[in-house]
């Protein structure tokens, strides 16, 4: 019977957040020490085997089905997954970790405001000079699937390997899609969101993988730990059987 | 490459009346396609970079790198056709193959003319009928009415842009229309600004800028001025002119009635598209006189050929009852192609067709 694995984050300021909110419920996560500083036990809850990754690689193995469930930010599980409500469930907003992933343009750009001032200025750019607006980001699937749904065309995604942000001023992008909690940075960059710009609204979440092998005992540890959630919070939710609904709808 | 009986069929058909064989590469640079088809298409592409950086990506169709191959000189402007795999990644979900085989035709002239859309289409319906298709419908529309409407109607030049790219794109025209609705007309800059002449706009542009205190990034004070003042005169299409553009795209009809329909239609709405008809109805009597398979129950659909970026005139598709959305074969007009491939350096105008040879015989894929 296979137990219930359970990512959390492994370093900064989501460690800390995903280990008080563990505490909280009562259930402090101790790492099993050595060397291979990446397991890590709840000793109230000794069917759970907990792994400690970086919220990158929580996402990708919720999505892969080799994590049964896990906190990782919204932003990176839709961007890795394409489809996310097929291949995971969100199980709770967690409340931290909050960022949003925005559409910025330089503030020099007076006349844009929204996405379609972005495909008006873009058209313009490819037929007066050929080529096409640069949008440098790290979040390649979730610019494309917004630029889409906003009809944008006439662009092309340079990827960036990190300060984003920087890309305009540098001359090697246009414009930036980039994750930002307060906007400072952007700010300081010189670069402004746009109005309708805000692609999501992410937060932390403990998400539950629709791929994995779900036991009878994975499945109960996870019940075991809603329930302990709801009970410090003094609520009752159907979180549990939604998820349960879930799963049986994609192994239909 | 070994070619199913069904499939030789269909392109010995084409073969009769389409001129050279062609022999079109394999990769491209992905630089062509995103060029032509933007981003949105990238999640379809098989792409991979070599040690320079350069990216490639194997063939989504035979149309591209044959246009390509024309747009760079490599081969003459001339009717040709073939068969071959071509390569796009299935959408989540799909069962469908990443490699399919195509067989098609791309005919590149001087001129296009409904004579030619005629001969394209009925070959292209012959080919599928030699390829043991028994039944299923034709769809198709004209483009080239769409772009006639928007300019008979009082619109904006930016609008009238706007209106033709949405065409092609997933928020279509309706979905512009609906949203420009509840927006503001004009932005604050453009009130503050717009109004000006361009060298009193460019110094209001450079004096903001100063006071926010930020350098002009990627785009200068004159360009963004200009724009300004081009928003300053770009108002939302009226009601009026949005519900006819609606309703022209709802028009969904038997073919046989579609001359009188969209007649019709333009009567009904009050705007000349005289000349466009023309070609259209022409088209129209000269398909007739060919009397090709499955034409008699052709459907006219305004719509047809929207999310194709090349597509500029005459276009239709065939596919089985209930199966829309996989058609046996695809194809139209695209005299705009050659000049886009070679920034305007060759002049060709185009029409081709592409048939799925495993959508062939008489169940299909």
């Amino acid at each position: 019977m296979t137990s219930l694995r359970l990512a959390v984050p492994s370093k900064g300021r989501l460690k800390e957040q995903a280990e008080d909110f563990f505490r909280a419920a009562g259930f402090p996560i101790e790492p099993m020490g050595g060397a291979r500083g990446y397991l890590a036990r709840i000793p109230a809850l000794p069917a759970i085997e907990v792994r400690l990754l970086s919220a990158s690689e929580i996402a990708a193995g919720v999505i892969a089905g080799d994590i049964h469930a896990g906190i990782s930010g919204e932003d990176l599980l839709r961007e890795q997954a394409g489809d996310l409500e097929r291949v995971a469930h969100l199980l709770a907003p967690l409340g931290f970790g909050r960022a949003d992933l925005v559409v910025a343009a330089p503030v020099s750009w007076l006349d844009v405001e929204t996405m379609a001032d972005v495909d008006d200025v873009a058209a313009r750019l490819e037929a007066t000079t050929g080529r096409k607006l640069r949008v440098a980001t790290k979040y390649v699937r979730s610019t494309r699937r917004f630029f889409t749904e906003e009809g944008v065309g006439h662009y092309r995604i340079v990827e960036s390997a990190g300060a984003t942000e920087g890309a305009p001023a540098a001359g090697v992008a246009d414009l930036v899609v980039d994750i930002t909690t307060t906007g400072a940075t952007l700010k300081a960059n010189g670069l402004k969101i746009l109005n309708d710009g805000v692609i999501l609204r992410s937060q932390a979440q403990l998400v539950a993988s629709l791929g994995a092998a779900w036991g009878a005992s994975a499945l109960e540890s996870l019940r075991a730990l809603i329930d302990a959630f709801e009970a410090r919070d003094g609520v009752r939710t159907s979180r549990f059987a939604d998820f349960t609904a879930a799963l049986n709808h994609t192994a239909a | 490459m070994i070619l199913t009986p069904e499939a030789a069929a269909a392109l010995a058909r084409i073969a009769r009346v389409s001129g050279v064989k062609a022999e079109p590469k394999t990769l491209l640079p992905a630089e062509v396609i995103l060029e032509l088809s933007g981003e949105a298409v990238r999640s379809r592409l098989c792409t991979f970079t070599d040690a320079s950086g350069q990216e490639h990506c194997l063939r989504p169709d035979l149309t591209t790198p044959i246009a390509q191959m024309v747009a760079t000189r490599e081969t003459p402007v001339a009717r040709y056709h073939g068969a071959g795999p071509v390569y796009r990644l299935p959408p989540r979900g799909s069962d469908d193959p990443v490699e399919h085989l195509q067989i098609g035709f791309e005919w590149f002239g001087n001129a296009g003319s409904p004579a030619e859309d005629a001969e394209a289409v009925a070959v292209a319906l012959e080919a599928a009928q030699a390829g043991g298709v028994t039944s299923a419908k034709v769809r198709f529309g004209d483009v080239a009415i769409y772009h006639a409407l928007l300019a008979a109607l009082p619109l904006s030049p930016q609008w009238r842009d706007r209106l033709r790219r949405a065409f092609s794109r997933r928020k279509g025209p309706r979905e512009l229309l609906e949203a420009s609705l509840g927006q503001p007309d004009m932005a604050d800059a453009a009130r503050r600004i717009g109004n000006l002449s361009v060298e009193e706009a460019t110094r209001a542009v450079e004096a903001e800028l100063a006071a926010l205190g930020v350098e002009p990034v990627g785009r200068s004070a004159e360009e963004i001025a200009l724009r300004l003042r081009e928003k300053a005169t770009d108002p939302a299409p009226e009601s009026g002119v949005s519900s006819v553009i609606a309703s022209y795209l709802d028009l969904v009809m038997p073919g046989a009635d579609s001359t009188d329909g969209i007649l019709q239609f333009a009567r009904e709405s009050g705007v000349e598209l005289d000349a466009a008809l023309e070609a259209y109805n022409e088209r129209m009597a000269l398909i007739a006189k060919l009397r090709p398979p499955f034409w008699s129950d052709a459907v006219f659909s305004a719509e047809a050929g929207r999310r194709f970026e090349y597509y500029d005139g005459f276009v239709f598709d065939l596919a089985r009852l209930g199966a829309s959305d996989r058609p046996i074969l695809s194809g139209g007009r695209y005299d705009g192609l050659i000049a886009r491939l070679s920034a305007g350096s060759v002049e060709a105008a185009g029409i081709g067709a592409a048939i799925r040879a495993d959508r062939l015989g008489k169940r299909g894929r």
